[in-house]
């Protein structure tokens, strides 16, 4: 054992002997090394690399400016929300473009209050009597454009082809919405909750009535 | 052409005040490359050149009573007088509407123009910016002083004397409350999206 532990100190010694005479061949050892060491670290270092190309999609913070403000006094019985998918084809020599776009709306109707006339609402002996201007649509700016979705676009389309399917979406919107039983119902529900709130104010005996204005 | 969905809802909402608003929705659209290269990052623009976009639009707010649940405990007769606590006020965003005729686009050669998923992207952000801009808005003020208009020529009209008549509300709203009276459908429809 002790015989061993010599002769390995003895090469060892030898070894650093023969590097400290030949000063070439320990440049290249350490050089091999700390290329090794390198090597390793930029490894280790590269697995974490990423890189991407692309652009930022949020909008720039732009201030938000009130136009008006006005005092109403719409009265909404029933709101009908509707979704219209609207599509449009342009016939081209090799293909044809298409552009798809589901549009959003919601229908308010009820009853204008700034519409019901001087003594629209008396007391008649002990019946409450009132009178309603008819049930109308409170709102023609009813559709949220904000929040259309583009379902697909082939070839390029111009202002005044969106403009065009946002007009059609409209039509479709006020046909479908805009129906008689819809109204009647919203004129249902307006006496059922014009007779919750006066009866609320502790009258009993109600008659309401719909003027044709 | 197809209808997707049709939602029919009855309600007795009192709507008494709108406010318009406009804004102007913006992008710069700047191609950059980014990354991380031996743990440093860098961020360069890339030169193909930029694109922009000013898409104007105006919405429409309107704050509201929900009568829906209105009953007996919102209203206090002490002999001539009158009182009617009306409840909470809701605002909701009730229309939306593009100037399609006015947008503005700047593209270089090297780029091609706004896709339509592109533009809608923007809009609703410019939506979303507004809805967030509501607590900023005096609307709730606005909206209990007119809802006193309405309710007072009502009452007179029963018989009430314009001196019995009070008309008050549950409580007052500091700024932190205000995120809370956006209509739910409002909300819902902005996270969606």
């Amino acid at each position: 054992m002790i015989i061993q532990q010599y002769a390995m100190n003895r090469k060892i010694k030898s070894l650093l002997k023969t590097l400290y005479n030949n000063k070439k061949l320990t440049l290249i050892i350490i050089a091999v090394i700390l290329i090794v060491i390198i090597i390793i670290n930029v490894i280790s270092c590269s697995r974490k690399n990423a890189i991407r190309i692309g652009a930022d999609d949020r909008i720039d913070i732009t201030p938000e400016q009130i136009r008006s403000v006005e005092a109403i006094g719409q009265w909404e019985f029933l709101s009908v929300s509707d979704e219209e998918f609207v599509d449009t084809v342009r016939k081209g020599f090799f293909s044809d473009d298409k552009l798809a776009r589901i549009y959003v709306g919601t229908l308010r109707l009820g009853v204008d209050m700034q519409r019901v006339q001087k003594d629209w609402l008396k007391v008649d002996a002990d019946t409450l009597v009132a009178i309603l201007p008819k049930i109308q649509l409170l709102d023609k700016r009813f559709m949220d454009e904000a929040r259309t979705r583009s379902f697909f676009e082939s070839g390029s389309w111009s202002a005044v082809d969106r403009e065009a399917l946002y007009q059609r979406a409209y039509r479709l919107m006020m046909e479908r919405c805009m129906t008689v039983e819809n109204i009647k119902s919203a004129e249902e529900n307006a006496r059922i909750q014009f007779t919750a709130l006066f009866h609320s104010m502790g009258y009993s005996s109600l008659r309401i009535t719909f003027s044709n204005q | 052409m197809q209808v997707l969905i049709m939602q029919v809802q009855k309600c007795s909402r009192l709507y008494t005040v709108e406010y318009n608003i406009h804004k102007i929705v913006t992008h710069d659209d700047i191609v950059r490359l980014k990354g991380t290269f031996l743990q440093q990052t860098f961020d360069v623009k890339v030169p193909i050149g930029d694109r922009k976009i000013a898409i104007p639009m105006d919405a429409t707010l309107k704050a509201y009573f929900d009568f829906g649940g209105f009953s007996t405990s919102n209203v206090q007769k002490t002999g001539k007088t009158i009182n009617i606590i009306l409840p909470d006020p809701k605002v909701v965003l009730t229309s939306s509407k593009i100037d399609q005729n006015n947008i503005k686009e700047y593209v270089a050669l090297m780029r091609s123009h706004f896709s339509d998923a592109e533009m809608a992207n923007y809009e609703q952000q410019g939506r979303a910016s507004i809805i967030q801009s509501i607590p900023q808005l005096d609307i709730v003020d606005k909206a209990r002083e007119n809802a006193t208009r309405i309710l007072v020529p009502m009452l007179k009209n029963l018989g009430y004397d314009e001196h019995d008549i009070k008309i008050s509300f549950r409580k007052d709203f500091n700024p932190n409350d205000l995120k809370g009276l956006i209509d739910n459908s409002t909300i819902r429809d902005e996270q969606k999206d």
